[in-house]
């Protein structure tokens, strides 16, 4: 049809680019992994009883967060295949780019269970259930080998699936085979249900199981409205400087940002409705064994993360979004989206840090500690942040922007809003 | 330039184009002829079988007004409550008929925000269902209160008493949350129906159908100035329906999550809750649109394709309630909290095991035959599955207020809740009501959303398609079609 | 599609002046082209109608956005903040501070469960369900506004032709109070826009309604206003009757109350005795100085031991003898309180004692308790209504009350002779 003629391969070819920024994003990454072997030896050494376990919050928080945008990805994927959407088939190869990135964190996740298999200082400060002694009734759920276990299914679950989703799109470019489409279908919906088990229960191992005593069957939803913002947030971005680059112009109208503009909006109300969910409901109910988590997270300096979550994961991106012009410019949708992965940032960082213990509620921590916490995380943003992007632009290298001959392209391509 | 579609089958999978909405030769004309027509038939010439089905609805409509009389006159003792289930029937049959009207909001606003064109075939009975199912459930929390007379201390109306409501009651937020709805609702339904009214209105042969349909019509001209702000309107309505749809069945959840009872006290019950109501709201819009799309004429616009896609949102949402049930288990095993261990235990193998495994049956076993393509597209298969769903989803309520109430932290004071003939009287005489309703809206509504049903027919934007610039000028306009 | 030389209609019969040049199209294509000329040439005063919305034609009219977000918006913002201030108002705000506000509009401090009076998490359901309520409105009640709906009279629906406006057809009007408007040269514009059917509309001539829909019209508004009369009146007016109990089940119910008779047991009482033996949780009198003021049977003379004497006692005495026997005793106990005052008044006799009688003097503190206990002659009993502590301090005022009368000297402290003299 018509459209075809008008992507012309060099608006939609990244490949040439791709190189030197994976290279310039694996070096950062690297950089930043030693700084927090540094610092995080310095913890430990010098630090107090609770700075010692700042590097492995650190690394677990970002590994979390990283791994929610590959999953976001995913999900993502997922979905526009289950629901045979058009709108999104040029936007989609960006999503199938953070999903591919799963393998890469995997590899970055390893180190975490070989901390725990060795039981290196401070990491049973972060797991209480590492402990030896430890015989609560779910000991029988959270120990080393079958922690072990359960991180290498997920990851093999979901390395498959984003292989296989990625794969088969990459393969529909050469061959154009439209059955590929519907093999991607039916098996997106069993994709579906594997994603939603494992992520709830990779969430419940690596975040919830930080305080084993406490419990929220909402946690594992929570997760998820994460991981969507931040995915769609991610795209909005790459539409963002892909454009500026020149690239994908005529093929991601303002339409498509609008609708990547709407997700965002709405995930973030999601996510706020989620959080706003679990927090009244133990806020009322007042069970000494449910509220200490939160009283942690209202005591000393995370009471200001807290309110910084409230006010900048809902109300600032609600007023921000909420007309449709923002949505419908791409520096504008930008830096709502930017500000929407630094607030999920501290979003995860407030599920890790905060200390708390069933009997005390808050554990206070000292000023050094938080210095620790604070520079180790942002290490660790850096450190896996970087080898998470490099992962994605080399993702985005590998193929052409956009599935160039997916059956729904031209639908896409003409896509208009109401 | 009217569109010809041939006979299609059109629940192929084909990836390279979309399926039809509308089967067979029809124009705009044609639709209009074929929905407005219903609504349209003389007295004498109602079917028989109109009549036969109002009459049994009536009827059943009848005995819910005994069954209310008696209550008041006697007082709430003539149901099964009494402690420890100071909850029964009343707010099952509550959360029931709430979660029914859900589906019909995500039909007219969520699938509307989505550009699920599909919808447009069902939203208009869809909502009339959420608008008739809320006035049940609207009915059992005010004839519970026993004195009925006094519903008004509910709201916040000042009075010689000075005396307000306490606004810490999520009972309250049902009050503000259920009213809120059911004004959207009507508000949602009304303006959908404004162009329709005017449709009849313009058809009306008769004098006093021109004059009330043309009052309800409101003089409407089709005036594209006026639709240019209808279509902002409707997209308003609907991105305000969709949280509110979320909100009206988390705030239902709330009245038991909030509670410290085992069994209730769950942080995934708000989600839950939603993804339950969506989901027995989808049940009752198969089990409506099955019979009615068969006796109306009205295969060609209800095609096999809503209600397969109908199916695979009962799947979709049905699985997430079966991820919150294994989620409930889990946590109540691993949070080692031994009441919250027995409340579940207490589920699965207690005194209401019975109910149980029919709510795990119906509810997360049944709909997954519509995993099956055969199945999702069998009409008999689908509507059986359907009914299914409706009682699993019954059962769910029952299970949840029931046991947690009549087994909680102290032995002593357990019992056996058993509903009396009133209760099931008053549970039958909703659905007689919500029947009756519905009757008569087929009967003098037009049951489908003619102007929204043509405007996604091919062609009906002309060649320039969505003319807002003209860079996309050749688009084909097959577009708007089936996902 | 080639209507190049449209079929003229002839001018509409009914009298009238000119309202409309009415442009019918069969299709969307059509009328798109038609709409963009027109839009061109500069009308301000037209519009185009059709039986669903065609995409894009808005914007090829020239029809700017609508204000309508705005209004939502704000109507929202409304409705939050009124879910936010009625909620604070009626159950955390302090009455003390609003007094200029009529008792039946205060709010007041509502104590639930324990939870701060101004709970913000509980309070964010309301706050949400209003703001959707309010934005609803906004959207429904502000289109319905800006499109001047319910629209009582059109004269375009005086043309049979644009009956299928909602069917299927697609017509442009020409309204004639454009500026533009002239009815040749219009007319003339009109035909070089390929409609297939040109038409005039004419405005219908106005026709009074009925006499009798007018009388109806007034009887019933006079009528809608009774209800609001009879509420306005009962605001303010007082009545000795009870309010209305509509159904008595609730209020008085089938059972068994305290003295009453009960088939089911053997003594035929519906009160039950303790079983025999027992006795209740902290009603084992053993203490009888205390509990009946007897000391061996007799009358006590002193005060119990667990009674100790002090000016936070004397004080509540002094409370409770004001409260329970100042009526009759007088607040200074010599027998003229208000009601002896006012049975002597009206030639009634009532026999009430002075503290002051020698009699009364030499009663011991046992037996003026036994007296406030059980009553004495005309004097009712006050042990069911005044407990025994309090009885204790009554007792004890009464005996400051009668030395207050028969003091000596030797009772003043040197510093208050002095200041006597």
């Amino acid at each position: 049809m018509a459209h075809s003629a008008s992507i012309e391969a060099s608006n939609i070819d990244f490949r040439g680019h791709a190189p030197r920024l994976v290279t310039a994003a694996r070096m950062l990454g690297l950089i930043g992994l030693v700084l927090t072997a540094i610092v995080g030896v310095a913890a430990i050494s010098m630090g107090d009883g609770h700075a010692r376990e700042s590097i492995w919050r650190a690394y677990v928080a970002n590994l979390c967060y990283f791994t929610a945008i590959g999953l976001g990805g995913l999900i993502f994927v997922l979905i526009q295949h289950a629901t045979r959407a058009g709108w999104s088939v040029s936007v989609r190869r960006l999503a199938e780019s953070t999903a591919g990135a799963l393998p890469t964190m995997a590899m970055l996740a390893i180190p975490i269970v070989v901390v725990m298999l060795l039981s290196l200082p401070g990491i049973e400060e972060v797991y209480p259930w590492l402990k030896s002694g430890y015989d609560r009734s779910n000991a029988a759920y959270l120990n080393k080998p079958f922690f072990a276990i359960r991180m290498v299914v997920f990851f093999g679950i979901w390395i498959w699936l984003a292989n296989f989703f990625v794969n088969s799109s990459v393969l529909q470019d050469q061959t154009g085979d439209v059955r590929l489409t519907s093999r991607m279908e039916s098996r997106c919906y069993p994709g579906i249900l594997l994603y939603a088990l494992t992520s709830t229960f990779f969430v419940i191992d690596m975040l919830m199981s930080m305080n084993p005593h406490w419990y929220s069957t909402i946690f594992g939803v929570y997760y998820f409205s994460i991981s969507f913002v931040n995915n769609v947030s991610v795209m909005a971005l790459m539409i963002f400087f892909l454009h500026r680059a020149g690239f994908m112009r005529n093929v991601v109208s303002n339409e498509h940002l609008h609708d990547v503009g709407k997700l965002v909006f709405a995930f973030t109300v999601f996510w706020a409705y989620i959080g706003f969910s679990q927090y009244m409901l133990i806020w009322y109910a007042s069970l000494p064994e449910e509220t200490f988590w939160f009283m942690a997270r209202q005591s000393g300096p995370w009471l200001y993360l807290s309110i910084l979550l409230i006010l900048g994961g809902f109300f600032i991106p609600f007023l921000g979004l909420i007309s449709r012009h923002p949505k419908r410019r791409a520096a504008a949708l930008a830096v709502g989206a930017a500000w929407v992965l630094v607030v999920h940032w501290f979003d995860i960082l407030w599920l890790a840090l905060p200390r708390a213990n069933p009997e005390a509620g808050a554990v206070t921590i000292s000023g050094t500690t938080l210095v620790f916490d604070l520079v180790l995380s942002l290490t660790a943003m850096i450190g896996i942040g970087g080898i998470f992007a490099s992962a994605v632009l080399q993702r985005l290298g590998s193929a052409s922007l956009v599935p160039t001959r997916d059956p729904r392209l031209n639908e896409a391509l003409a896509f208009h809003n109401f | 330039m009217a569109s010809i579609v041939g006979e299609v089958d059109n629940t192929m999978q084909d990836p390279r184009r979309r399926a039809p909405l509308v089967t067979g030769q029809h124009d705009a004309a044609s639709i209009t002829r074929s929905v407005a027509s219903i609504a349209e038939i003389p007295v004498d010439q109602t079917p028989l079988g109109w009549y036969v089905g109002f009459g049994i609805s009536a009827t059943i409509t009848a005995i819910l007004g005994f069954a209310v009389f008696w209550l008041l006159f006697n007082g709430v003792g003539v149901w099964g409550v009494n402690n420890p289930a100071g909850w029964g029937f009343a707010i099952i049959n509550f959360v029931f008929w709430v979660g029914i009207g859900h589906a019909g909001t995500l039909i007219s606003a969520i699938l509307f925000l989505f550009r699920q064109h599909w919808r447009t075939a069902i939203n208009r009975f869809a909502e009339a269902m959420t608008i008739f199912a809320v006035i049940c459930a609207g009915l059992f929390p005010g004839i519970h209160i026993g004195r009925v007379w006094l519903a008004f201390y509910l709201f916040p109306i000042p009075n010689q008493m000075a005396m307000w409501p306490n606004f810490r009651s999520p009972l309250l937020w049902d009050v503000f949350a259920v009213g809120t709805y059911f004004t959207v609702s009507l508000l949602f339904w009304y303006v959908g129906l404004i162009p329709d009214l005017a449709t009849l209105r313009d058809r009306a042969t008769n004098k006093w159908r021109k004059l009330i349909y043309g009052a309800l019509a409101m003089g409407w001209t089709g005036s594209m100035r006026h639709w240019h702000r209808y279509e902002r309107a409707y997209l308003i309505l609907a991105a305000l329906a969709t949280p509110l749809v979320l909100s009206v069945h988390s705030v239902v959840s709330f009245d038991f999550a909030i509670a410290q009872l085992p069994g209730w006290h769950t942080t995934i019950f708000p989600p839950y809750f939603v993804a339950g109501a969506i989901f027995s709201g989808f049940g009752m819009v198969v089990t409506l649109a099955v019979p009615a799309r068969q006796w109306c004429g009205l295969k060609h616009i209800i095609t096999l394709r809503h209600l397969e896609n109908m199916n695979k949102v009962i799947l979709a949402t049905g699985s997430m309630v079966g991820y919150a049930y294994a989620m409930e288990f889990f946590i109540a095993w691993y949070s080692g909290n031994s009441y919250e261990q027995f409340a579940f235990i207490n589920r699965a193998m207690g005194p209401y095991a019975w109910a149980y495994w029919t709510m795990v049956s119906c509810n997360v076993i049944s709909p997954q035959l519509f995993w099956f393509k055969a199945i999702r597209t069998s009409v008999p298969a689908m509507f059986i599955v359907s009914i299914f769903v409706n009682i699993g989803m019954w059962f769910e309520r029952f299970v949840i207020v029931i046991t947690s109430l009549t087994q909680d932290f102290l032995p002593s004071s357990w019992d056996y809740y058993t509903p009396t003939a009133f209760d099931w009287l008053t549970l039958l005489g909703s659905f007689g009501l919500f029947f009756t309703l519905f009757l008569l809206f087929c009967r003098f509504l037009p049951m489908v959303a003619i102007a929204e049903v043509k405007a996604i027919m091919p062609g009906a934007h002309g060649a320039h398609g969505h003319g807002h610039g003209d860079e996309h000028a050749e688009h084909a306009p097959a577009m708007e079609a089936a996902r | 599609m080639s209507h190049a030389s449209p079929k003229t209609v002839a001018v509409s019969t009914e009298p009238g002046a000119l309202a409309y040049y009415l442009l019918e199209f069969e299709t969307p294509d059509a009328i798109r082209s038609a709409a963009r000329r027109v839009n061109e040439a500069g009308w301000t005063r037209w519009d185009t109608h059709t039986p669903y919305p065609i995409h894009g034609l808005d914007a090829t009219m020239g029809v700017r956005p609508t204000v309508l977000p705005v209004i939502v918006f704000v109507c929202g913002c409304l409705g939050a903040l009124t879910g936010l201030a009625l909620q604070w108002w009626a159950n955390a705000s302090d009455p003390a501070n609003f007094k200029f506000i009529p008792t039946f509009l205060q709010g007041y401090h509502f104590l639930i469960s324990g939870k701060p009076y101004f709970s913000l998490p509980a309070n964010i359901p309301v706050i949400f369900e209003l703001t959707i309520l309010f934005s609803a409105f906004g959207a429904v009640f502000g289109m319905l506004g800006l499109n001047f709906l319910p629209d009582l009279y059109n004269a375009l629906f005086n043309s049979r032709r644009f009956a299928r406006v909602t069917d299927d057809r697609f017509f442009i009007s020409l309204d004639a109070r454009d500026p533009r408007f002239d009815e040749r040269k219009t007319r003339e514009f009109a035909e070089t826009l390929g409609a297939a059917v040109v038409e005039d509309v004419r405005h219908s001539p106005w026709t009074a309604p009925p006499q009798w829909m007018v009388h109806v019209g007034v009887v019933a508004s006079i009528v809608a206003l009774v209800p609001l009369a009879l509420i306005a009146r009962s605001w303010t007016a007082k009545s000795p009757l009870p309010r209305f109990h509509i159904v008595q089940d609730m209020d008085n119910q089938e059972r068994y109350k305290a003295q009453m008779e009960n088939p089911i047991f053997a003594d035929g009482r519906a009160t039950r005795l303790p079983a025999e033996g027992t006795v209740a949780i902290g009603e084992l009198y053993e203490d009888t100085h205390y509990w009946y003021g007897l000391v061996d049977g007799k009358p006590a003379e002193t005060m119990p031991e667990r009674v100790e004497l002090n000016e936070a006692l004397m004080e509540r005495g002094r409370k409770l003898f004001d409260i329970n026997c100042s009526a009759c005793h007088g607040y200074d106990g010599a027998a003229y309180g208000a009601i002896r005052v006012r049975a002597d008044a009206i030639g009634n006799v009532l026999a009430v004692r002075s503290f002051y009688e020698r009699s009364v003097m030499e009663k011991s503190v046992g037996h003026l308790f036994n007296t406030i206990t059980n009553g004495f002659q005309t004097m009712p009993a006050y042990g069911h209504r005044v407990s025994t502590e309090d009885r204790w301090a009554i007792v004890a005022y009464v005996r400051a009350l009668q030395r207050s009368r028969s003091a000596s000297v030797d009772d003043l402290t040197t510093e208050e002779r002095a200041r006597l003299r």
